[in-house]
């Protein structure tokens, strides 16, 4: 999985690696330690805006755009907005965007990396509040809704529904997570380097069974409440069979799924814990 | 030897000849040729010998012939689509981590081109200095 070290050379070489990395360290020199992942499947329309607000929140940090084999527009669009574009040659789903954002950031030598969402629901002014938990010792950070900041009216059968998978996630990870399937999340360089080789790209394995892979690695999760804009209220159920079908496939992500080979890998083997 | 006994006969070894066709094509991979020829000569070999099929019946309890014929083809094909379902999710694993892994490689091989020699400290040096940030973004080289 992992790149032949000479092929890295040429990018990284008088870069400074990330910590515990053996590599020269040269001040003079730094990349920018922070990248924001934008995974982004035809979203012509919002990624601009959302790079150009990312880049005036976060003006140090490198802002990467990963076009999730867009028919539209996007790349050229979040590339003049000023974004590095990563373009995948089709569609992979969120997980695979976000897997090749990892594994870029562990290439690159990224200490923290953030994502979001290049639908806008986003804002970006809740990011330092998520990247501070990193520096008080979590390893993966979720922006969470229903903690207690913003206002959202959410269909009864919805609140049941999203309380169901809270109650589940909460108890498989040991630590109260009101709002697991959320896109808005920050890691830090030990997140990095398990999700560059095990992130999932099934439904829902890049939100609640990323999560889980991360708590069996050893890793510690938390939450930091947030407003989220109205725009991407809409996702998963809707009626009573689509909340039935939603909640067991929640199950089944976190229930039957077990390791992959890629995971039970990192486990063996210390450094990656 | 009966009609229905010769056309099985030679249905089966056609089959088996089909395959044996295919492996020598290239078409079929090792892999899988193993467990169609495996099929096919047992499929030849009770077309020839329907004896052994009724005794075999006789021996493990069923009723009819045929109830063991079905079950036992039943259950091969069952096996073989499971085996064919877990290959395909393997190569979809496998088709998934290239094109990440091709996606990142085109990234940074597009910033090396850009980037003129003397500049090349590191293409996606940002934030730092922006100027080499700039020269990596603009297409005007």
């Amino acid at each position: 999985m992992s790149l032949p070290d000479g092929l890295n050379e040429p990018v990284t070489t008088g870069l400074e690696l990330a910590p515990g990395g053996e590599g020269v360290s040269q001040p003079s020199v730094r990349v920018a330690s922070l990248l924001v992942v934008v995974p982004a499947w035809n979203e012509e329309r919002s990624v601009a805006q959302v790079v150009a607000e990312v880049r005036r929140h976060l003006p140090a940090a490198q802002v990467l755009v990963v076009d999730d084999g867009s028919q539209d527009d996007t790349a050229a669009t979040a590339q003049r907005a000023g974004a590095t574009v990563l373009r995948l040659p089709f569609n992979l789903g969120v997980g695979g965007a976000m897997r090749a954002g990892f594994l870029y950031a562990r290439d690159i030598g990224h200490d923290r990396v953030v994502q979001v969402d290049a639908d806008g629901q986003h804002d970006p002014s809740y990011i330092p509040a998520l990247l501070a938990q990193l520096d008080e010792g979590a390893d993966v950070v979720i922006g969470a809704r229903f903690a207690g900041v913003g206002d959202y009216r959410v269909p009864r059968l919805r609140a049941v529904t999203m309380r169901a998978v809270s109650r589940l996630m909460t108890a498989a990870v040991g630590r109260r997570l009101t709002d697991a399937t959320s896109g808005l999340r920050v890691a830090n360089r030990r997140a990095i380097e398990l999700f560059a080789e095990t992130y999932p790209a099934e439904y829902l394995g890049d939100t609640l069974q990323s999560l889980l892979i991360a708590h069996r690695a050893g890793l510690e999760i938390r939450q930091v409440p947030v407003a989220m804009r109205p725009r991407a209220a809409g996702e998963p159920s809707q009626g009573v069979l689509g909340s039935v079908l939603y909640l067991s496939r929640c199950a089944f992500a976190l229930v039957v799924r077990k390791q992959t080979p890629a995971e039970r890998a990192l486990q063996r083997r210390p450094s990656a814990a | 030897m009966s009609l229905p006994s010769l056309l099985s006969l030679l249905t089966a070894v056609a089959v088996l000849v089909w395959i044996v066709h295919l492996v020598r094509r290239g078409l079929l991979g090792e892999h899988f040729a193993a467990i169609w020829v495996a099929v096919g000569v047992v499929t030849v070999v009770l077309a020839a010998f329907p004896g052994l099929l009724y005794s075999a019946t006789g021996m493990l309890g069923f009723a009819l012939p045929v109830n063991l014929l079905f079950m036992s083809a039943l259950l091969v094909q069952l096996l073989v689509s499971v085996h064919l379902s877990v290959e395909l999710g393997r190569r979809q694993s496998e088709t998934r981590a290239l094109a990440e892994q091709l996606a990142v490689l085109r990234l940074q091989v597009t910033s090396l081109a850009e980037v003129s020699p003397e500049q090349r400290i590191g293409p996606t040096v940002h934030g730092v200095d922006d100027t080499v940030a700039s020269t990596v973004q603009d297409d005007s080289r």
